[in-house]
């Protein structure tokens, strides 16, 4: 097992995929495939503690793999995963070369149906499940209101404590189709690390739709454990042409919701004995004034069981052009007694897109963050990050190269300069 | 112990094979969003092109709007075979990984028209934002692999 483990989490991970390519010159095969590779070249300076060199070069390969109807039955793999090494040698990484394997699995999938199965490495979302696994998913309908899904293996999060002996993961969902009315669901999700409980939840979630097509999506969460509800988040979406309104409420336990043994490391750690809980009121509003202008305002306030409540606001307008083009800014304030602490947030961006033939490049994108702190930090009082990037389409868009440069000063850098260089590669398309 | 509960999960999945074999599914959106619907390559508000909903499927919900890029979990957590017809998990990996080093916004410097979380210097901004709200932090960085980069400074 450990072997596996091993594998996983090495940098041979990119070299092995690297091999797997090879032997897959896209377009000449008969199955389906898509590969996109990405590469990226990056360059800063830091202050290391080991001797020798300041400057850090990662250099960073991700690889994308799609392999559909391996078999006429309908089985395909799908496969994610980085490695990067430091060109420079720097010593600012734990180790020069590192990798993972984000995800990569073999698929079946039965045609017309829902059903559907995974082996392999996986990342699943459900009901109260957001996790990484190395085990077997599946998920089909019972009847067409009832579908079922469950998913049993070792979970990745936790495979960095100890080894993986003792380590399990298993839970699903069920979930109720009540048409044009309502959806409900209950899920469930148990983790073990060396033996020891690690996560214990169930969980409920419910869509009602309300008159006025208004709709309510309400979701809880219970730690079995500590047997309490660990979370409820209750959300109220009224459309309401050309605006669209997302009043909601969240409330957490923080010693159930970080109660979750080794799972929690710090610095959520403290927080599950903290006796803490946070209630929180928001509204997310949208307002479509046109196709090309889109405004938005979010409003939140929180509110704590011991500690001084906080509130942010935010206000944000998007400019959309064809394609990709868009300009916008957002201009945000955190009042955050409960850390002490306020900011003011300026965001300015652009990305201008199919820029005419006569430049050299395809797009030019520049993006600006200011953020003005009301109590200094590392004694200086605001941080700001501006980024300046370019691009080019090449070979029917199968290409794109983009050069970046991002500079920043803030509390912890005086000037910081760094530069990227992205060459992503791919054989067929996807998002 | 953990071995036969391992071994009863595992007949559990085969079970849940098997029931699905005999497959009432009903509605299932296809694999892929149309081809050529052409959708064009920004976040789309499903209403222009589809009715807010009927029995099968609630389009609006899906609507791409401002903030969808930090609230759709309400939808993820639901109905990931919807985001699956326009999404590779890959999409979803930048931003939701066990392990990736490298934050979404400087794997992606240039996609400034996205709403990616953590843009500019949020290594100061975090020691705010995480006291106001650590559950938040905690879906994405709630395991010791994805708390890595935290320990040098914590712990
Ligand atoms: C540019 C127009 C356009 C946009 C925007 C769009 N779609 Fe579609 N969609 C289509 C077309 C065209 C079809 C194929 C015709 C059909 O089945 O209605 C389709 C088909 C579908 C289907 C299959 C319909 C069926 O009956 O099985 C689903 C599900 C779907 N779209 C979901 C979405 C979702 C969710 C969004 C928003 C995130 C979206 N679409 C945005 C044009 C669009
Ligand atoms: C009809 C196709 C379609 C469907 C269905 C769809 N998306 Fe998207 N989504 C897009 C497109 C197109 C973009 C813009 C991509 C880009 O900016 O490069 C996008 C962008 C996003 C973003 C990024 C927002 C940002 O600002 O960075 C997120 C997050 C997202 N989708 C999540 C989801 C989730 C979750 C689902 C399922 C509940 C889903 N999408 C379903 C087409 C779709
Ligand atoms: C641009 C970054 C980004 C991308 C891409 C993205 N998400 Fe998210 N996701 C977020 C953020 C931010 C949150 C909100 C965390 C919070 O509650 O504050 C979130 C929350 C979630 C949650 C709730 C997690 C939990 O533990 O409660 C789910 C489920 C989810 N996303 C699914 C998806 C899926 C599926 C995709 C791909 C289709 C996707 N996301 C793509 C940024 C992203
Ligand atoms: C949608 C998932 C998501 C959510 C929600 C999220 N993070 Fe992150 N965060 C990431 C990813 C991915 C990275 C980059 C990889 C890493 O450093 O582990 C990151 C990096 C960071 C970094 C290092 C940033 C840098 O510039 O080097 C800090 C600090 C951080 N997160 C704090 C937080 C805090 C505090 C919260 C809650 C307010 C939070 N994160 C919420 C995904 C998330
Ligand atoms: C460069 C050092 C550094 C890194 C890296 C770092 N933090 Fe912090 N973090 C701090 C400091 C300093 C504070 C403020 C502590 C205080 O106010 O007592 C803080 C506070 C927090 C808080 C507020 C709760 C508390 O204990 O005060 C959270 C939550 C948090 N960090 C999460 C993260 C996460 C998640 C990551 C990794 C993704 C991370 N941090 C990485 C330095 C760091």
């Amino acid at each position: 097992m450990t072997g596996v483990v091993n594998f996983f989490s090495s940098r041979w991970v990119c070299c092995a995929l690297l091999t797997i390519m090879l032997f897959f010159p896209a377009g000449s095969s008969a199955l389906t495939s898509n590969v996109e590779l990405e590469t990226i070249l990056r360059g800063f300076a830091r202050d290391v503690p080991v001797d020798g060199n300041s400057r850090v070069i990662p250099a960073y390969t991700y690889l994308k793999l799609d392999l559909k109807n391996i078999t006429p039955t309908g089985i395909s793999f799908h496969g994610y995963g980085w490695g990067r090494y430091d060109l420079a040698d720097s010593g600012f990484y734990d180790s020069q070369g590192q990798g993972e394997l984000l995800y990569g699995y073999l698929e079946y999938h039965k045609k017309f149906s829902s059903l559907r199965a995974r082996l392999g490495r996986i990342h699943v979302f459900e009901g109260v499940a957001n996790e990484t696994l190395d085990g077997l998913w599946g998920a089909g309908k019972l009847s067409p209101r009832v579908s079922l899904s469950g998913y049993a293996g070792q979970p990745v999060g936790l495979s960095s404590t100890n080894d993986r002996s003792g380590d399990s993961l298993f839970g699903g969902r069920v979930a109720y189709d009540g048409g044009e009315k309502y959806l409900v669901g209950f899920s469930a999700k148990f983790s073990n690390n060396d033996g020891n409980t690690a996560d214990r939840m169930i969980g409920t979630d419910l869509i009602y739709y309300l008159p006025k097509d208004m709709t309510l999506f309400g979701f809880s969460k219970f730690n079995t454990d500590e047997s309490s509800f660990a979370e409820h988040s209750w959300e109220l979406r009224i459309p309401f042409e050309p605006f669209d309104i997302k009043p909601y409420l969240q409330y957490y336990d923080y010693d159930s919701y970080f109660g979750t043994g080794d799972k929690a490391k710090l610095p959520f750690q403290n927080l599950a004995q903290s006796g803490e809980s946070l209630a929180i009121l928001g509204v997310d509003s949208f307002w479509r004034k046109s196709e090309e202008l889109n405004l938005g305002a979010k409003l939140k306030l929180y509110s704590y069981d011991q500690n001084d409540s906080s509130q942010y606001i935010a206000l944000v307008a998007n400019l959309i052009g064809e394609e990709r083009t868009q300009s916008g800014g957002e201009l945000g304030y955190m009042r955050g007694e409960a850390a002490n602490n306020n900011y003011l947030l300026l965001r300015l961006y652009t990305y201008q897109d199919q820029l005419p033939a006569k430049y050299w490049v395809s797009f030019v994108s520049a993006d600006l963050v200011y953020a003005l702190y009301d109590k200094k930090i590392n004694s200086e009082d605001s941080s700001l990050f501006i980024s300046l990037g370019a691009g080019k389409h090449v070979w029917n868009d199968a290409l794109d190269l983009k050069l970046s440069g991002d500079y920043s000063i803030d509390p912890f850098y005086d000037s910081d300069l760094r530069v990227m260089l992205s060459a992503s590669y791919s054989f067929g398309r996807g998002l | 112990m953990m071995g036969r509960l391992r071994l009863l999960i595992m007949l559990a999945l085969l079970l849940l094979l098997v029931a699905c074999a005999l497959d009432k599914s009903g509605y299932v959106p296809p694999e892929q969003h149309p081809v050529d619907a052409e959708l064009p390559p920004k976040p789309p508000i499903c209403i222009d092109c589809h009715e807010a909903r009927d029995e099968n499927i609630n389009w609006a919900q899906f609507n791409h709007t401002i903030y969808f890029g930090e609230n759709h979990r309400q939808q993820a957590y639901r109905q990931n075979r919807v985001c699956s017809m326009c999404h590779t998990p890959s999409f979803c990996s930048d931003c939701h990984a066990t392990r990736i080093e490298l934050k979404s916004s400087d794997k992606n410097p240039t996609q400034t028209y996205r709403r990616m979380p953590h843009r500019g210097d949020y290594l100061s901004r975090h020691r705010i934002d995480g006291r106001v709200d650590p559950s938040s932090c905690f879906r994405c960085h709630g395991n010791p692999k994805t708390a890595q980069n935290c320990t040098r400074c914590h712990g």
